[in-house]
């Protein structure tokens, strides 16, 4: 397997092309075929993507039994962004989590059995990818993330500055405060971030983010499974997307608990660290993830 | 002696089940290898191998009683096959996961295609308890 840009590759035609069903996305097993379009040719038609002001934009929400929120966050993602299509992937909840976003006005994702963040979000993208969006953006389906900020992430990436984007509650913006444990743990992940990644994150945790064509095709094919925020940044800058992160507002939840909590933070911590550490974080492949 | 004949009626019978299991195909070609050569093995030491001969090897290595080194023979074989049936688990986990995101790709609901716009005009739309939507319990 060579380095040589599969993520451009990936990038079948850029907008003008018709992306339609299953163009440029490999079968989940290793030996995909490759097909040869030439990564020069690959980057100009990104650059002509990234010159469309009017690109075609899918938000992705993960939901595993959000009935309590899911309505409402979708109600606000619709009145902040109405030209963007809106996708719920309804990661095997068993409450009314699909129907409620049905009827909100959510295309509907319903996974049969519950696959976890990673498997969830990832669903998502290879929508976005099947259905020929440019630009995909994933809003948490419980209410943190407010959706009058997705047009900040969306302006990097549409102005040609970022392959992705981070919505940061470190950088001035909000009135978020995390408890003290949970503080020292996502320095940590930052500094290890940044060994592995190259770049800088104050907010590596964040679910809150953007990511263009290229990032759509590299996460449809690999994706860490269980806690993939933090992996997939440096899956992202590994293999040469630009990320930036935006500041951004964020409110505590309104309904269920997060998933990474007490106990299990502990144990969260232990097991990004040791992916970060010695995980196959390199190219576009991970140790836990799909691939 | 009668260890002798316990440890060989242990391996043949261990032998006749993976052939069987394998004529009835529920080992895969790959998987049956491993279990036809384990037991294979198993019934070659247990019919030749001469007691002074573990002895000495277990010397060797440096394990004074050669039963201990036997046992620890028997742990790393059992842990090489554990590790690479985690590794298969694994491979097979992640098929799962692509299998399980093909199916709600398939199934996708999106409200704004015209079959759903007519759908949702229809008189006898069903209400929420019985929409096909909701969740299985």
């Amino acid at each position: 397997m060579t380095r040589s840009g599969r993520v451009e590759r990936a990038i079948p035609g850029g907008a003008d092309a018709t992306v339609g069903a299953d163009v440029g996305e490999r079968s989940p097993n290793r030996a995909g075929v490759h097909d040869g379009i030439p990564a020069h040719e690959a980057r100009a038609s990104q650059a002509k993507l990234q010159a469309l002001e009017h690109a075609r934009v899918c938000i992705v929400i993960p939901a595993f039994n959000e009935a309590g929120s899911i309505a409402r966050v979708i109600q606000r993602v619709i009145a902040a962004v109405p030209e963007a299509h809106v996708v719920v992937v309804n990661d095997g909840s068993r409450d009314a989590t699909a129907a409620r976003a049905f009827q909100a006005g959510a295309a509907v994702i319903t996974l049969p059995v519950n696959l976890g963040i990673g498997g969830a979000v990832q669903c998502g993208y290879r929508y976005a990818l099947r259905q020929g969006y440019d630009i995909a953006i994933q809003v948490d389906g419980d209410d943190q993330h407010d959706p009058s900020e997705i047009e900040r992430l969306l302006e990097p990436i549409r102005a040609g500055r970022a392959d992705m984007t981070i919505g940061s509650r470190w950088l001035g913006r909000g009135d978020y405060i995390a408890p003290v444990g949970r503080r020292f743990g996502m320095r940590l992940l930052a500094t290890l971030v940044r060994w592995r990644a190259g770049n800088t994150f104050t907010d590596t945790t964040s679910g809150f983010r953007a990511v263009g064509l290229g990032g759509i095709a590299l996460f449809a094919r690999t994706y860490p499974t269980d806690f993939p925020e933090v992996e997939s940044l440096v899956l992202a800058s590994r293999n040469g997307l630009r990320l930036e992160e935006v500041p951004v507002r964020m409110t505590p939840r309104l309904h269920g608990r997060s998933s990474i909590a007490g106990i299990r933070s502990a144990y969260y911590m232990a097991r990004v660290t040791v992916a970060l550490l010695i995980g196959g974080l390199n190219r576009d492949g991970l140790g836990s993830g799909t691939d | 002696m009668k260890s002798f004949a316990l440890a060989m009626v242990l391996s043949v019978s261990f032998l006749i089940g993976s052939v069987v299991a394998m004529r009835r195909q529920r080992l895969r070609e790959q998987t049956a290898m491993l279990w036809l050569s384990a037991s294979l093995f198993m019934v070659v030491v247990s019919a030749t191998l001469p007691a002074h001969l573990i002895d000495r090897v277990s010397l060797l290595v440096g394990v004074a009683y050669s039963p201990a080194f036997l046992l620890l023979l028997a742990v790393l074989f059992l842990m090489i096959l554990v590790f690479h049936l985690a590794l298969s688990l694994d491979r097979l986990s992640a098929k799962q996961i692509a299998l399980v995101q093909e199916i709600g790709l398939l199934t996708a609901r999106d409200p704004k295609t015209p079959d759903e716009a007519a759908a949702d005009q229809s008189p006898e739309r069903p209400s929420e308890g019985s929409d096909p939507l909701s969740p299985r319990h």
